[in-house]
């Protein structure tokens, strides 16, 4: 499913984080939120595990 | 994918203000271009602002400002030993009469306030998109959960 995970620390410095989306649709999603949020100070990226990519293996086996 | 980015907190929507204002039990006087604050005792002093916010006081009038910047978003302006005192043991002696209670509830460098307008704003921003907002609170920090994209 996906998610957007927000957590606003007590002094008010925010960590966004989009979860379970494909591809670079999670940079889409929270782009216009962080923009409406303030200044991002940080990005990353955190490759997620592919599903399609077992799918085949297991039918070349 | 996922992504994660930090963000530092722009105060820039008044609406966003008023909900973090009402959680926090403060008045939001929207168009009063003044602020009072006391930094001397017995010596009030007046600041300009944009807008100004009123804290609960028992015994004398005492405000913050937001200012708008040259980027268009606010700054927080206000009494000093205010902004610095979490608690009335660092704080001064008149800051538990100001706000009856033990601890500073704007938090340390207006952090809590800061934070609240955090919540509210993300908040307005998803649920104009009609997602579905879920809040929760765990070790001081606020968590918010959105989903229904």
């Amino acid at each position: 499913m996906k998610t957007i995970q927000i957590v606003i620390d007590e002094t008010g410095q925010i960590a966004i984080e989009a979860v379970g989306f494909k591809g670079n649709a999670c940079v889409a999603a929270t782009a216009a939120m962080e923009k409406a949020l303030g200044v991002t100070k940080a990005s990353k990226k955190k490759p997620e595990y592919r599903t399609e990519d077992k799918t085949n293996i297991s039918a070349s086996n | 994918m996922s992504h994660i980015a930090t963000i530092k907190t722009e105060i820039k929507d008044l609406e966003a203000v008023r909900r973090a204002c009402k959680e926090l039990g403060l008045e939001f006087k929207e168009n009063q271009t003044t602020c009072q604050f006391w930094p001397k005792e017995g010596v009030a002093q007046q600041q300009a602002c944009t807008h100004a916010i009123g804290l609960p006081v028992n015994s004398c009038k005492m405000e913050l400002g937001l200012l708008r910047n040259a980027s268009g978003s606010y700054d927080l302006v206000g009494d000093e030993l205010l902004m610095k005192s979490h608690t009335c043991k660092d704080g001064p002696f008149w800051l538990k009469h100001i706000m009856g209670r033990e601890t500073n509830p704007l938090g340390k460098d207006f952090g809590r306030f800061i934070q609240l307008y955090g919540a509210h704003k993300a908040t307005i921003e998803a649920q104009r998109r009609g997602w579905i907002v879920r809040r929760q609170e765990v070790g001081g920090k606020i968590q918010l959960s959105v989903t229904g994209m």
